[in-house]
C-alpha cells in the first residue's frame, strides 16, 4: 500500500540530508507511529508521501502511484487518496465548520448532493455535529483539529497521514484526539502519525517506525518511543 | 469542465474583485483609460480612414478638352486616356450633361442664365479618370496633359498625399498606444491578481494538500483578471460611445459634402474591440501572476 525503497533525501539550498537510505512497507489498514526527535526527518517523510518534495534517490509507492513517474498533473489524484492533519489544523478562519469540511469536497469537484451527505456525516463522525455553524475562533484546539481531521476524511481517503497532530494540544484532548484517530483505523483507515508524543506511543501499542537524523533505526510491532526527551 | 465548477470559478472571481476594492477600482480605471485613449485614436483613424475614401472617389483626374473640339476627336482622346498606365477607367462626361448637371444645381429664378447658357454652352468635354492607384495620380495626370489635344487636367494629388499621411501615422500611433498602455495595464492588473493571490494563499495551500487540480486553482484568478478587464471595457465604450455622439454632430457640420461615420457605424467595432481587448488584458495580467507566483 506504502512503500519506500531505499528513499534518500538531501534539501538542496541547506545541503541537509534529511532521510537517508530509508525503506519500508506499511500494508492497508495499519496504524503506524513515525517517531524522533524534532529534526530527525518525519515532516520530510510525509511530504515525500504526497510529493510535496521529491526524493534523490529510491522509489516511493503511495496507492498505487509509483511517485517517480507521476507526472505533475496527475499529483491531485494521488494527493485525493490520502487524507492531511497538520499540527496548526490548516483551518480557513472565514469559514464556518460545515464549509471547512465541505471546502475540500468543492475544489476537487464534487456535486452539491454528496457534499451535502458527506459532510454531515463526516461531522458526526468526530463529534461536532452540532458546532457545524461555528467558525474555527470559536472552537477549541481539540475542536478546530476535530474539524481538520473531519476534512480529512470527507473524501474517504484510504491513508491518514497526521504530523504531530497533538503537538499544539493540552494532554487530555491530545489523548481524545489520539483516540479518535485509532476509532477511525478500525474502520480500515490506513493511519500513519508522526510525533514526540512519548506516552500516547508507549501506551498504544502500535507498530513504530523510529527515525534520527534522517536514518530509520527502528521498525517495530507494538513497539514504544524509545526515547528520553 | 463541469458548470458547477464554471459556477464556483466565478463566483470565487467576483469574490476576489469585492475583496480587494481598491485595487480593483484602480485595475478597472486603468483599463478604460487605456481602452478610452485607443478608443479616441481609433474613432480619428477610422473617421480620417474613410474621408480619405470619400475623397479618392471625388477627386478623380479631369481631363479637358478644348470648347470647340468635335465629339470623335475628343472619344480619341479618351480612348489613349484609358490606355494609360493605373487608368483604371475613363469617363466621358459631355459638355450637355455637365451643363444639365449645372442647371440642376441652381436656382429658378436664374433662368435666364441658363437659356443664354443652352443657346451657347460655354463648358468643356471632360474626361474622368479613375485610378488602380491614387497615389500614382500626378504621373497620370502628366502623361495625360502630354496627350494631343488635351486642354487642361486637374487632380487633387496632394490633398490625397496628406490625407493618406495623416491615416498612417494615425495608424502608428494607435499600434504603439496599445501597447504602452496594454503593458501598463497589464501589469496593474497582475499586481492587483498578486495580492489576491497573496491574501487567499491559505486556501490555496489548503486545496492544493486535498488534492485540487491546478486548472482548478489557477481558474477563479483568470476570471478575476477577465472580470476586470470586461468591466473596464463595458465603461469605457460607454464613455467613448457617449462622446462619439456629442462631437459628431458639432464636428460633421463642418465637413460640407464629407460624412463622418455615424455612431450607429462604429458601436459594433468599439463595443466588441474594446471587450475583446479588455479580456485579453485581464486574462494575460493574470496570467503573468499566475506564472510568477502561483506555483502550483
Ligand atoms: N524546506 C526545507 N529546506 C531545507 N531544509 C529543510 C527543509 N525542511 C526541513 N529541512 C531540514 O531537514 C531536516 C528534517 O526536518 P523535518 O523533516 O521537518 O523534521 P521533523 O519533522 O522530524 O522535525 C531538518 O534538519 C530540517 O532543518
Ligand atoms: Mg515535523
Amino acid at each position: 500500500m506504502i512503500e519506500f525503497k531505499n528513499v534518500s533525501k538531501t534539501y538542496e539550498d541547506t545541503g541537509v540530508k534529511a532521510l537517508d537510505d530509508v525503506s519500508f512497507f506499511i500494508d492497508k489498514g495499519e496504524f503506524v507511529f513515525l517517531v524522533g526527535p524534532s529534526g530527525a526527518g518525519k515532516s520530510t517523510l510525509t511530504k515525500l508521501l504526497i510529493k510535496e518534495e521529491t526524493p534523490n534517490s529510491g522509489e516511493i509507492t503511495v496507492n498505487g502511484f509509483d511517485l517517480n513517474s507521476l507526472p505533475k498533473n496527475k499529483v491531485p489524484y494521488l494527493r485525493r487518496s490520502i487524507g492531511m492533519v497538520f499540527q496548526d489544523f490548516r483551518l480557513l478562519p472565514n469559514k464556518t465548520v460545515y464549509e471547512n469540511v465541505a471546502f475540500a469536497m468543492q475544489v476537487i469537484g464534487a456535486s452539491r448532493s454528496e457534499i451535502r451527505r458527506n459532510v454531515p456525516n463526516v461531522l458526526s463522525l468526530v463529534g461536532l455535529a452540532h458546532k457545524a455553524r461555528m467558525k474555527p475562533g470559536q472552537l477549541s484546539g481539540g475542536e478546530q483539529q476535530r474539524v481538520s481531521l473531519a476534512r480529512a476524511l470527507v473524501n474517504k481517503p484510504p491513508v491518514i497521514i497526521a504530523d504531530e497532530p497533538t503537538g499544539n494540544l493540552d494532554p487530555d484532548t491530545a489523548n481524545e484526539i489520539m483516540h479518535l484517530l485509532t476509532e477511525i483505523n478500525k474502520r480500515g483507515t490506513t493511519m500513519i502519525v508522526a510525533t514526540h508524543a512519548k506516552n500516547f506511543v508507549d501506551e498504544m501499542q502500535k507498530r513504530v517506525l523510529a527515525i534520527e537524523n534522517g536514518i530509520l533505526v527502528r521498525d517495530e510491532e507494538e513497539g514504544a518511543y524509545g526515547y528520553d526527551i | 469542465m463541469i458548470f458547477r465548477n464554471v459556477k464556483y470559478f466565478f463566483a470565487q472571481g467576483i469574490k476576489g474583485l469585492l475583496a480587494n476594492s481598491l485595487m480593483t477600482l484602480a485595475s478597472v480605471g486603468i483599463v478604460i483609460a487605456s481602452l478610452v485613449i485607443f478608443g479616441v485614436f481609433v474613432l480619428f483613424g477610422m473617421n480620417i480612414n474613410s474621408i480619405g475614401e470619400q475623397i479618392k472617389e471625388q477627386c478623380e483626374i479631369n481631363v479637358y478638352m478644348p470648347n470647340d473640339m468635335n465629339r470623335d476627336d475628343v472619344r480619341a482622346i479618351g480612348s489613349a486616356l484609358g490606355e494609360l498606365e493605373y487608368v483604371k477607367e475613363a469617363k466621358l462626361y459631355t459638355k450637355e450633361e455637365r451643363l444639365q448637371n449645372y442647371k440642376e444645381g441652381i436656382h429658378h429664378d436664374q433662368a435666364e442664365v441658363i437659356s443664354t447658357l443652352e443657346e451657347d454652352n460655354p463648358l468643356r468635354d471632360a474626361y474622368i479618370l479613375s485610378l488602380t492607384d491614387v497615389r500614382m495620380a500626378n504621373e497620370v495626370a502628366a502623361q495625360a496633359a502630354k496627350i494631343e489635344g488635351v486642354e487642361e487636367v486637374t487632380n487633387r494629388q496632394d490633398l490625397i498625399r496628406s490625407i493618406l499621411s495623416i491615416t498612417n501615422t494615425v495608424k502608428h500611433v494607435s499600434v504603439w498606444l496599445l501597447l504602452v498602455l496594454a503593458a501598463i495595464s497589464v501589469f496593474i492588473i497582475s499586481n492587483t491578481i498578486k495580492l489576491g493571490m497573496f491574501s487567499r494563499r491559505k486556501e490555496i495551500n489548503i486545496m492544493k494538500f486535498v488534492g485540487a487540480t491546478d486548472w482548478f486553482i489557477r481558474w477563479p484568478f483568470i476570471i478575476e483578471g477577465m472580470l476586470l478587464g470586461a468591466v473596464g471595457a463595458v465603461i469605457a465604450a460607454f464613455i467613448v460611445m457617449f462622446g462619439y455622439g456629442s462631437v459628431f454632430g458639432n464636428v460633421q457640420e463642418f465637413m460640407g459634402n464629407i460624412t463622418l461615420l455615424g455612431a450607429s457605424e462604429v458601436i459594433n467595432v468599439v463595443i466588441i474591440g474594446f471587450l475583446i481587448m479588455g479580456i485579453g488584458i485581464g486574462m494575460a495580467g493574470s496570467a503573468m501572476s499566475i506564472r510568477k507566483h502561483l506555483h502550483v
